[in-house]
């Protein structure tokens, strides 16, 4: 990512997009520095959702491999719930995430603090 | 040599909240910022926000907002950054403030108020996102801490 960085730098780009395919891969960017162009509210609804307490907390019932209680304490086993359809839950759809790295500029995006991933 | 300090929060009235804290955080007490000083810097980036939340991300999933705060020994530089839609802000309406309240349309005060707040408004829209620039002058002679 950092040659990245420097090769579109180089080429005069202030900023790239990328449109993270899963839940996994977006909090992975949001490490490296990305911020939303679309999305960042749907990633705060979920970290919130996945709480205790919370609607998509509730739906790992253990129904399936998908819906492990203990998915939620970790980025890929809520990965797994995400793509198993469990935003059904919140009437949302995993789509249209949209990300934006400023170029030499870490945005502090944390939807998931504190956690491995 | 200036100091720099950055915040991102999803573009929602929810967060609002902490970009006031963020700047009392970093702003208070600083020598010539005092309380009148630091809510005009608070008021002018409510209304900045709130443009972007309402007018910037309308009809999309909110991004993000991304506060830029520098401080320098005479001023306050408050950057703010978004990648929603972007506006021209000579061309808002000016609302008239000496008509009676009554007969006043409601909403448009905002680009009003953040002019009012601040001593400099710049808004630029690059490859990078929407970026208002507000920029607010300290009098260090002023010596009241927020």
């Amino acid at each position: 990512m950092n040659q990245l960085d420097t090769f579109l730098s180089a080429l005069g780009h202030q900023a790239y997009f990328l449109e993270p395919l899963t839940y996994a891969s977006t909090w992975l960017f949001e490490r490296r520095g990305f911020a939303y162009v679309r999305g960042h509210k749907l990633m705060n609804d979920i970290h919130r959702e996945f709480q205790p307490g919370g609607i998509l907390h509730r739906c790992l019932d253990g129904s399936s491999v998908f819906r492990s209680p203990d998915q939620a304490r970790s980025v890929r086993g809520r990965a797994w719930a995400v793509h198993d359809g469990i935003l059904e839950a919140l009437d949302l759809r995993w789509d249209k995430i949209r990300m934006v790295m400023q170029i030499g500029r870490h945005a502090g995006v944390e939807t998931f603090p504190g956690v491995e991933y | 040599m200036a100091d720099s300090f950055r915040i991102t929060r999803a573009a929602y009235l929810e967060s609002l909240d902490d970009f006031r804290e963020f700047l009392k955080n970093h702003c208070g007490g600083l020598l010539g910022v005092n309380t009148d000083l630091l809510y005009d810097v608070q008021l002018a980036v409510d209304e900045a926000c709130t443009n972007i939340i309402t007018h910037g991300y309308a009809d999309m999933d909110p991004g993000s907002i991304i506060l830029d705060l520098g401080i320098d020994s005479g001023k306050l530089t408050v950057s703010l950054t978004d990648f929603g839609h972007s506006f021209e802000p000579d061309s808002a309406p000016v609302p008239d403030v000496t008509a009676p309240a009554e007969e006043r349309e409601p909403g448009g005060f905002g680009l009003f108020f953040i002019r009012q707040s601040v001593d400099d408004m710049k808004y630029q829209v690059t490859e990078d996102g929407n970026t208002m620039i507000l920029t607010k002058n300290i009098n260090p002679h002023d010596g009241g801490t927020a």
